[in-house]
């Protein structure tokens, strides 16, 4: 296969990756109109609690959970839990992907265009995103670098990449950095202790380009993300339209996003909406 | 509450919700403007638009130009390229406009996230 979107859902206690895995892929196949590869520990869960799963997901590949985390996860303002955090997969994309030419996403990315379709066009062996906005700009400034001091944020939220051995080295070195975490993060004035594959993409692409803030190498991913954190609450979403409550101080305002793709990080009012949605699959 | 204060801070509340959907459609208005062409992400400006016109009135047919990544660029087709960004430029200029009229008719913060 040519051209392709790659996923990773890995559950954990409460939050299930999975069934947001399904309904990306549902809006993969709406907007993108490419084929998708899950990769999950959950395949014997999918097969029995999601048997339309098939509608969506072209490929369903095996790989064992990756060590997790403890992490807070907001549900609004007033609500959390400490759960565990199973994201650091992402460094096997490279080897994982059947596809040549691979978009990989986040499972809670709500595609909302087709803008993606563009990384096809370019010559670009490797892109990864950059640029963002926010639902509110109450945090504007907060994800610009890994920390105050330290280097430029990128974020594996989306990545593009070819087969190719530029892509490789780039992956290579992701799996290099997390090995060696600790070490890294200290480099790097990162004060957050769990591993995350937006510092570690971060870290090898300023590693790769010299150790410079170059311009030119890699490549923002063409299209938009519009980032919307643990603390909002998603109302609702169809294919075009995401309906949130974005947190300021102590209260939520009602944002209306039309034609946008969505990070939406609150996991828990996303699984609630699509166990709406879902009813009728 | 002071019925005073309540309606102050209704007013409040819808203008906040007002004007942070004025900041996402002028976003969505900067992002729309942007287009790939042979590898290039250009950011069509009135500027760039008015090179180029300039250009075809000057009966050239082809020119160079910089893209965003200050990489250069040859444009082969100088009047297919010209029309291209005026109809992006069109387009992303009428989708806004649209967007920002409807938002002035409301009145009510439901209304605005409703658009």
């Amino acid at each position: 296969m040519n051209k392709g979107v790659l996923l990773f859902a890995f559950n954990n206690s409460d939050v299930d990756y999975v069934k947001q895995a399904i309904y990306c892929a549902k809006r993969i196949k709406h907007h993108l109109d490419l084929p998708v590869q899950l990769i999950t520990d959950a395949v014997d869960y999918i097969e029995d609690t999601f048997p339309f799963y098939k509608k969506y997901i072209d490929i369903l590949s095996y790989q064992s959970s990756p060590a997790g985390s403890p992490k807070t996860f907001n549900d609004g303002l007033y609500a959390s839990k400490k759960l565990e955090w199973k994201n650091s997969a992402r460094n096997s994309a490279y080897d994982v992907s059947v596809f040549d030419q691979t978009i990989v996403i986040d499972t809670d990315l709500l595609i909302g265009n087709n803008k993606l379709l563009t990384c096809f066009d370019t010559s670009e062996d490797f892109m990864i995103a950059k640029n963002y906005n926010l639902v509110s700009s109450n945090l504007e400034g907060v994800f610009d670098r890994v920390s105050d001091s330290s280097i430029p944020m990128y974020w594996g939220t989306i990545l593009y990449f070819t087969k190719s051995n530029t892509a490789k080295a780039v992956f290579d070195l992701v799996s290099h950095i997390k090995e060696n975490y600790n070490y890294y993060r200290t480099v790097y004035d990162i004060v957050e202790t769990k591993f995350r594959n937006d510092f570690a993409f971060s870290i090898a692409v300023h590693m790769m380009r010299g150790f410079e803030n170059s311009t030119q190498w890699p490549k923002d991913i063409p299209g938009d993300m519009w980032v919307s954190i643990d603390r909002d609450i998603l109302i609702d979403t169809n294919f075009t339209t995401v309906k949130l409550l974005a947190h300021k101080s102590y209260d939520y305002l009602p944002v209306n996003l039309k034609d946008a793709t969505v990070h939406v990080m609150n996991k828990f009012s996303l699984n609630s909406f699509i166990d709406k949605e879902f009813a009728n699959e | 509450m002071d019925e005073r204060l309540s309606k102050a801070l209704e007013f409040s509340n819808f203008l906040e919700t007002q004007n942070n959907q004025k900041r996402i459609f002028l976003t969505q208005y900067k992002e729309a403007l942007i287009f790939y062409a042979n590898g290039h992400k250009i950011t069509v400006s009135q500027q760039l638009i008015s090179f180029c016109q300039s250009c075809v009135l000057s009966n050239k047919s082809n020119t160079w130009i910089l893209d965003d990544n200050n990489i250069p660029m040859y444009v082969a087709d100088l009047e297919q390229f010209a029309h291209s960004i005026y109809k992006i430029y069109a387009d992303a200029s009428k989708k806004y406009l649209d967007a920002y009229q409807t938002i002035k008719t409301q009145r009510s913060v439901q209304g605005l996230v409703d658009l």
